[in-house]
């Protein structure tokens, strides 16, 4: 599978009068071609905070301090003199250049429920202002029957496109913004707890129209989530996130049947499962560290049922799993053996 | 329902606010102690024949429900009633004062409006930058001072102190025009008008647009925290294109309603400045008027200040329905 | 020639023609030209001479009209339009003489008929209020010849009544006013009068312009315009004043008061106002009826200081006959209520009016009732609830407690009876009010407008103080007695008496005169005329003011004074050699 989208130790802090939130600390994943990657996690364990570094949307005080992401057409966004001396990491490009990658080649699809799309303009206008932005050269005509178009795709009538977001339903308002998203053929769209505000009924129709969609266009996702069963529906890989960290990435089958991290595994057994038998459920003991100071060695080890005198003073590298990688010292032996 | 329905339910509205405030005035002014049959009453300088004679002219001996209908069956011709003082209609006694009020209060909320907003915004984007700071200083320090004290300032720096001073500028501290300067032509006539105008305007204008710009500061900070502004950025809009196209438009909606609930407030400091200046507007005649009494003045000037507050609210709420399509949508 | 005489003459000259400006002074040549700012706090409504309502009014419209007599600054009369007056022996008829020269700001003369026009208006027409209550003892007006006008009383009013009180009347003209509404005519379009000003412009709210009449029948004005710009608030007025946009003002705040005393281009003028507060206490109640009560209680109250840090120092301490310290009618051998406490308790001691019950140092009346009164007092006045806060604190050091309750004027007024309805209860303890334009300084009847039951406010129907003894009927009695007597000892002899009656019994507790204070500039303008009871700018100085330097005298004018002074010096050089 080719790689699409690659992160490479991913720094990003948020500098605050009392210290520096490291809310996304040495992360590194791959996203390939097609591929559907879900990052699940507790709020504010960094997921968001990653999207919108690779969107470079990250505001101030925040601040992407180290690594790279590296997007294989980010060539495509550079003027053609001197693009051979020029990586592929989109963190150096121009703000001009990264705008001509936002919604063009990486899109990003907010929770549509709450207040994503403008309540003030037209949800046809709201979408065709992406054509308007990255192919201004198209007539009008065209862009709004391309609108059209994609709004029938995502399943709303296209008699909505006149509307405004409040008179459109939660799941038709996240169409809507799957659509904005879609119109302009990204390769990649990375997709903000897309899903949570709506009811489940609801939840499900989006879901198995984004999956649709992501099939039909062979598009690379990033699934941002804290529900473990959404992801389970689309996802194809998952990388699990704790506390700014990456600590476990793998095939969702595997992390779902065999989870390497204490933390994994905790939060597997905390989801009911429909299908399953009835288990009781379990909640994670203690709290979420603070990210300005967090615990020396494995941030999670305060809650770690498993933990070992090296998690509390050192933090553990990646090792590597059957189609991934987990960062816990428990799997530092079988690597020696 | 459409606009056209919509501006049509708030014309209703306005309508019945406005028969309902020129009720309240009229019954309000009969109750009063100051009330008009009582000013004759209490004033021993009118003979008991004159006395007589002149509540039969006023319609004042009638009882006062059938004072109410004659009221309003004179207001509905236009006819708002005759002013004892001033011995002429009382639509003409305001006609006088209102273009001076209408001059310096529609330039200052003009002014107010647009820099307001404008300011607002300017410092709202660069949140936190020196100039935001300053911004923010300069507003809590002028609004902690009366607007009295200000004008009064104005009055001993711009008018007095400058002048002694031998200032390359300064302006006059009282009236709205040199005496004998509508003979000098048009031009020279409009400059001083305008060099009249210039204090009683600064402040009114300073306090409005501090104020105004404060409200749209604040409103654009907390739109620029809504997703439609990641979404918007996520689109790949330049800042620019953020803030017009997606964070003013909204930011500004609050500022349009405050526009109309802040014209009776403007009023009411039109009071005090034109005083503070000796403006010969409507505020400063309406003081008069209470003062001494004059009630058929008193109400039309109430009821002129009414339609204009009503107008102003009226219009307001029509540009909120172009601007927010949830409001005319609902 | 000789050289030393040509020397001398030259020196001479030089002297003379630089000091030309001020030999023009001494000479009494007018200097004509100039334009005379003087500010109005508020504007006015009308410009109706027989329908205004404020000193505004009166202001403005007092340039523009004239009167067949007028009051000086000293409130004596001087002929105007009238150039002499007569009465016969009993007062009963008075005869005017119209002067032959004055003309209406339309170039009309002023004729005999205009002025019987107008007096028979007031005589007849019920619409218009009456100025003068004389016009009630008029019995017949006549026409006699081309220019005198006899008026008839039933009975002899005094000349101070008749010159002040009739004569003042503005004379207007026939052919405006025979033919408008006069209750509601407005007058502001083009008002005709025959006074020393014409109008030419009222911006509403802003100034009055006015122009000299320059077919003024009198001497003046010598100033080309006079520009009344409404200032309303006193501090810009100063401000106005101190660059010289305005060349008087009054009242300034003590503050400013100060400040204007170190600039050399501004004066001072202290005035008394025709204008004094006193303390009513009800007499319809006990202890308030009793008169060594309302002596110690005055006596009690230490007015000066009331003066000095109410007042700051404006004004004075009121004589206990509420008459006005100056002028012809005043009798100083008055008794005096010198504020002390001693005193004022000794004679509440002496009344028998002790703190028998409790010892909350409060005294007991006859009955055992504690004095304890409500004071009331209008809110609309800062000055008056100040001045009653202090009286609060003077009667608590005799015993006797006082709650102040200011009210709205119109409450106010009603509960005293000041309306003079017949509905009226009186139902107060203690008021602090004032009276304005009374005019005790120079009017005989002026006894009789406050005090006597015969006159209004000393009527039943009004009698604020509710006073009711003995003294009030030897004081009706004088009044009546003055208003028919001819001799002016014998009124002298009846006033003074009146005064010590009423000072003895205390009708009101008058408490200060008020005191005004003005502004003027002396750099620009000279001439001012000051009054004891006037400021600076008055019908007076209006006629006698003019430039200290000539306008734009020009290099003509200055060349022809050279030419001047040179000859006579010349010839007064040679005139003392030929002597010599």
């Amino acid at each position: 599978m080719m790689v699409l989208l690659e992160i490479n130790n991913l720094k990003t802090y948020f500098h605050t009068r009392s210290g520096s939130v490291k809310a996304v600390d040495d992360v590194s994943f791959k996203l390939g071609k097609g591929e559907v990657l879900g990052l699940a996690g507790e709020s504010g364990c960094g997921k968001t905070t990653t999207c919108l570094s690779i969107m470079r949307m990250i505001d101030n005080p925040g601040e992407i301090l180290e690594g790279e992401i590296l997007y294989e057409n980010a060539k495509e966004v550079m003027g053609s003199s001197d693009n051979t001396e020029r990586t592929n990491n989109i963190l150096d490009l121009t703000d001009a250049e990264m705008r001509r990658i936002r919604g063009n080649h990486i899109a990003m699809i907010f929770q549509g429920a709450m207040n994503a799309m403008n309540p003030v303009h037209r949800i046809g206008d709201q979408i065709m202002e992406v054509l308007k932005i990255h192919e201004p050269e198209v007539p009008k005509e065209e862009m709004w029957q391309r609108v059209i178009d994609i709004l029938e795709v995502v399943g709303i009538d296209s008699s909505r496109a006149r509307d405004y977001p409040h008179q459109l339903s939660g799941g038709q308002k996240q169409r809507a913004l799957i659509a904005m998203a879609l119109i302009n053929n990204p390769d990649i769209v990375i997709a903000d707890e897309p899903v949570t505000a709506l009811d489940v009924i609801v939840q499900a129709q989006v879901l198995k129209a984004t999956k649709e969609l992501q099939k039909k266009f062979n598009l690379s996702m990033i699934m941002i989530t804290h529900d473990l069963s959404v992801i389970a529906e689309v996802c194809e890989t998952l990388a699990i996130m704790y506390a700014g960290k990456m600590v476990e990435y793998g095939k969702l089958r595997t992390v779902f049947k065999e989870p390497s991290h204490p933390y994994t595994q905790l939060l597997i057994e905390a989801f009911p499962s429909i299908v399953g038998p009835l288990k009781e459920l379990k909640d994670i003991g203690g709290d979420v560290p603070d990210l300005r100071n967090p615990p020396l060695g494995c941030n999670f080890h305060p809650r770690c049922p498993k933990v070992m005198d090296i998690c509390r003073t050192e933090e553990p590298p990646s090792f590597a799993t059957k189609d991934g990688f987990v960062a816990c010292w428990l799997y530092e032996v079988k690597k020696e053996k | 329902m459409g606009l056209k329905s919509y501006i049509a339910k708030k014309v209703l509205f306005a309508a019945i606010a406005y028969f309902v405030a020129v009720t309240i005035v009229f019954f309000l002014y009969h109750i009063l102690p100051g009330n008009p049959a009582n000013v004759f009453a209490l004033d021993p300088r009118v003979p008991p024949a004159v006395r007589e004679q002149l509540l039969i002219r006023w319609g004042l001996n009638e009882p006062l429900w059938k004072q109410y209908f004659i009221f309003l069956g004179n207001l509905l011709q236009g006819d708002l009633g005759y002013s004892f003082l001033h011995k002429k209609p009382v639509a003409e006694v305001i006609g006088v004062s209102l273009p001076w009020t209408l001059l310096l209060l529609g330039t200052s909320f003009v002014l107010n409006a647009v820099i307001g907003i404008l300011l607002g915004a300017f410092v709202a984007w660069r949140r936190g930058s020196k100039l935001d700071t300053g911004f923010v200083l300069t507003y809590n320090v002028y609004n902690a001072l009366p607007l009295f004290f200000v004008g009064m300032l104005f009055i001993a720096l711009f008018g007095f102190y400058a002048r002694d001073n031998d200032w390359p500028i300064w302006f006059p501290i009282y009236g709205a025009q040199t005496p004998g300067a509508s003979e000098t032509g048009f031009f020279p006539y409009l400059g001083d008008i305008l060099w009249h105008l210039f204090l009683p305007l600064m402040v009114l204008t300073i306090s409005g647009v501090l104020g105004w710009s404060w409200f749209m500061r604040g409103n654009l900070i907390n739109v620029l925290t809504e997703d439609y502004i990641k979404t918007a950025k996520a689109k790949g809009l330049n800042e620019n294109q953020v803030l017009y196209k997606h964070a003013f438009r909204n930011a500004v909606l609050p500022v349009i309603t405050s526009i109309g609930m802040s014209i009776g407030g403007l009023i009411g400091g039109a009071v005090l400045i034109e005083t503070v200046f000796s403006y010969p507007g409507t505020g400063r005649m309406l003081y008069d008027a209470l003062m001494r009494r004059d009630y058929p003045l008193v109400q039309g000037a109430f009821i002129i200040i009414a339609g204009i507050t009503l107008l102003g609210l009226l219009f307001a709420e029509i540009v909120y329905g172009f601007v927010d399509p949830r409001i005319r949508t609902e | 020639m000789n050289k030393k005489l040509i020397t001398i003459a030259a020196i001479v000259a030089g002297f003379i023609i630089a000091l030309s400006p001020s030999l023009m002074v001494i000479a009494q040549e007018p200097i004509y030209g100039g334009t005379l700012n003087t500010p109005l706090e508020a504007d006015a409504h009308a410009l109706n001479p027989f329908t205004y309502g404020t000193t505004y009014e009166w202001y403005v419209l007092n340039h523009m009209y004239d009167s067949l007599v007028t009051l000086n600054t000293e409130r004596q009369p001087i002929p105007n339009l009238a150039s002499t007056w007569t009465h016969n022996d009993t007062y009963e008829q008075w005869t005017f003489t119209l002067v032959d020269n004055a003309y209406w700001h339309d170039g009309t003369p002023v004729t005999i008929d205009d002025v019987y026009f107008t007096f028979d208006l007031l005589l007849n027409d019920d619409a218009i209020p009456r100025r003068s209550w004389l016009f009630d003892e008029i019995t017949s007006l006549d026409i006699v010849g081309t220019d005198q006008l006899v008026v008839t009383f039933g009975w002899g009013p005094k000349p101070a009544d008749v010159l002040f009180d009739l004569a003042t009347t503005w004379i207007v003209p026939e052919s405006v006013w025979d033919s408008v509404d006069l209750y509601t005519f407005a007058n502001d379009v083009n008002p005709i009068g025959s006074g020393p000003f014409k109008f030419v412009e009222w911006a509403r709210a802003q100034y009055f312009r006015l122009e000299a009449n320059t077919e003024y029948h009198l001497d003046g004005p010598y100033i080309d315009f006079k520009v009344l710009p409404i200032i309303s608030e006193v501090e810009t007025q100063y401000y106005a004043l101190s660059v010289g946009d305005i060349e008087v003002m009054g009242n300034p705040p003590p503050e400013l008061e100060a400040v204007a005393e170190v600039d050399p281009d501004i004066e001072i003028h202290e005035s008394l106002q025709d204008y004094w507060v006193y303390l009513g206490l009800n007499q319809r109640r006990y202890p308030n009826n009793v008169k060594e009560f309302r002596q110690a209680v005055l006596t009690g109250i230490n007015r000066s200081e009331i003066v000095d840090i109410i007042r700051y120092g404006r004004g004075m301490v009121s004589p206990a006959s509420c008459s006005l310290p100056y002028g012809p009618y005043y009798n100083p051998d008055i008794r005096e209520y010198d504020y002390n406490v001693a005193t004022a308790n000794t004679m509440l001691d002496n009344l028998d009016f002790l703190d028998n019950i409790g010892d909350d140092g409060i005294r007991e009346d006859a009955n055992g009732t504690d004095l304890s009164f409500d004071l009331i007092v209008s809110a609309d006045a800062q000055v008056s609830v100040d001045t009653c806060r202090f009286i609060q604190e003077y009667m608590l050091d005799i015993g006797i407690e006082v709650n102040v309750v200011p009210l709205i004027w119109d409450v106010l007024w009603q509960t005293v009876g000041g309306t003079g309805s017949p509905t009226n209860t009186w139902d107060y303890d203690w008021a602090f009010l004032g009276w304005v334009g009374f005019w005790s300084d120079f009017h005989p009847s002026w006894g009789r407008w406050l005090f006597s039951a015969n006159g209004w406010w000393g009527s039943d129907t009004v009698n604020i103080p509710g006073w009711n003894s003995t003294a009030r009927w030897e004081v009706t009695a004088l009044a009546d007695a003055i208003l028919y007597e001819t001799d002016e000892v014998e009124v002298k002899i009846l006033i003074d008496e009146m005064q010590e009656i009423i000072a003895e019994d205390l009708p009101y507790l008058p408490i200060n005169i008020l005191g005004g204070v003005a502004l003027y500039r002396t750099d620009e303008f000279k001439g001012w005329i000051l009054g004891p009871t006037t400021g600076p700018d008055n019908w007076e100085t209006w006629l006698a003011i003019q430039l200290v330097v000539a306008p734009e005298g020009g290099p003509g004018f200055l060349a022809l004074s050279a030419i001047v002074t040179l000859v006579v010096s010349v010839g007064l050089v040679k005139y003392r050699r030929k002597k010599q």
